[in-house]
């Protein structure tokens, strides 16, 4: 049966979306097929009829009052801020305002707050002629102080000398540390050679004698005070005596 | 200072200004088209408008941020097809939305123009188009809007002028199987 071999063309055919060369040869059988003709323009009629049913489902217009109902709900909402207002701008400005108030924060207290570890070049320049050692930092009231002082001083109220991490600490007798730290700084800039410090040792080293530990002598404790007692006492020694 | 804030805020006033106005304009060439898009998938004239006015109004608020204003009538439709797509899942939920499709079919009468005219034939169509899947359904939906122009539903749809053609002549073919039976009378045996 020839018609079997373009019934799948009809809807293709219908479309207007049939290879040239099958529409062609569809076009030569639909001419002389009766059957297959009808069964073309029933298809050309269903898809009319599907395009006039969609077009008619979608053709009606708004009602007049749409736009202005529109505008309704829109004029409820805040008003759209541009990108810049609510994007990266505000956010960055914050973030500026922080980083000056951090700035402005810092720099007043920042200088004296730095320690002298972190930083010896800039301690070295100041460093002025050795004072009279105090008898200890807070007894130098009313005097003007040097940086170094103050580091002392501010390292002293927070509990001893501003030690760095990695540096070790160092136990230092009470009205000396001062002259310590500066003697520190000194061998830290190169001002003072370290080997110098140390004494040299002899050639040769002292015999070490062994020790010896004496025999530990306690005396009686008297007691005043507590005459029966203390005659009970005697009484029973002279008897350990006799005895 | 005052005169940098009272500069700036005159700035944004007109920013805002020109951005109303120009959505007064888009409101004015789009209103057609996002109802007509609603009711192509709800088939409910006061639910359509409703879901076109909420659809400008999120269109509105992200106004300020679409860059390619051209864009606009695209990004409209994709808004007002999600939640035209929302309100009917809604619907069916409710099983409200049984009363807008059809009942089973019955059997038409013997010409296809019968059909045609007959609102049988549409609640038919109007199902059909449910089946579909949504890709499908849409290039239908605009289509029929736009006249089938391809290429300005190719703008729309983002997508290449080759792809909506196909997917239109596929959706076609497959509601043309799914109404046949319409016309099966007619048809060569």
């Amino acid at each position: 049966m020839a018609c079997a071999r373009y019934k799948d063309w009809l809807s293709d055919a219908a479309l207007g979306a049939l290879d040239p060369a099958r529409d062609a040869e569809l076009r030569a059988h639909v001419a002389e097929c009766a059957a297959c003709r009808a069964a073309l323009e029933a298809e050309r009629a269903l898809f009319a009829a599907i395009d006039a049913g969609l077009e008619a489902g979608v053709a009606p217009e708004p009602s007049p009052e749409f736009a202005a109902r529109v505008r309704m709900r829109v004029a409820e909402e805040p008003p759209p801020r541009p990108g810049w207002l609510t994007g990266w701008l505000p956010a960055t400005a914050a973030a500026l305002a922080v980083l000056v108030l951090l700035v402005v924060w810092y720099f007043p207290h920042g200088a004296q707050q730095r320690s002298p570890a972190v930083a010896p070049p800039a301690v070295a320049k100041q460093l002025p002629p050795l004072p009279a050692e105090p008898t200890h930092v807070g007894s130098v009231p009313g005097s003007r102080r040097t940086a170094v002082e103050r580091q002392v001083a501010a390292a002293a109220l927070a509990g001893g000398p501003a030690v760095a991490k990695n540096e070790p600490e160092v136990l230092v007798p009470p009205g000396q540390w001062l002259a310590v730290s500066r003697l520190y700084r000194s061998v830290q800039q190169g001002r003072v050679n370290p080997e110098s410090l140390l004494r040299p040792l002899p050639e040769v080293l002292p015999a070490i004698e062994d020790l010896k530990v004496q025999e530990l002598k306690i005396p009686a404790i008297e007691i005043n005070g507590h005459s029966g007692s203390r005659e009970k006492t005697e009484g029973e020694s002279g008897k350990e005596a006799r005895n | 200072m005052d005169a940098l804030v009272g500069s700036l805020t005159e700035a944004v006033v007109t920013r805002e200004e020109l951005l109303d106005a120009e959505f007064e304009r888009r409101l004015a060439d789009c209103s057609t088209l996002a109802f007509r898009v609603a009711l192509g998938v709800l088939r409910h004239r006061e639910d359509a408008e409703d879901v076109a006015q909420e659809a400008f109004v999120r269109a509105y608020r992200g106004f300020h941020r679409l860059r390619d204003r051209e864009r606009f009538r695209a990004w409209l439709v994709r808004i007002t097809w999600r939640l035209a797509l929302d309100r009917l899942r809604a619907a069916k939920r409710r099983g409200h939305h049984e009363e807008l499709v059809a009942d089973p079919p019955e059997r038409p009468g013997p010409s296809v123009e019968a059909a045609t005219v007959s609102r049988e034939f549409q609640r038919h169509l109007h199902r059909a188009m449910d089946e579909l899947p949504e890709k499908l359904r849409i290039v239908v939906v605009l289509g029929a809007i736009e006249g089938y122009k391809t290429n300005e539903m190719a703008r729309i749809l983002s997508l290449p002028e080759g792809t909506v053609k196909s997917r239109l002549h596929f959706a076609k073919k497959q509601l043309a199987e799914r109404l046949q039976w319409l016309v099966q009378d007619t048809k060569t045996g």
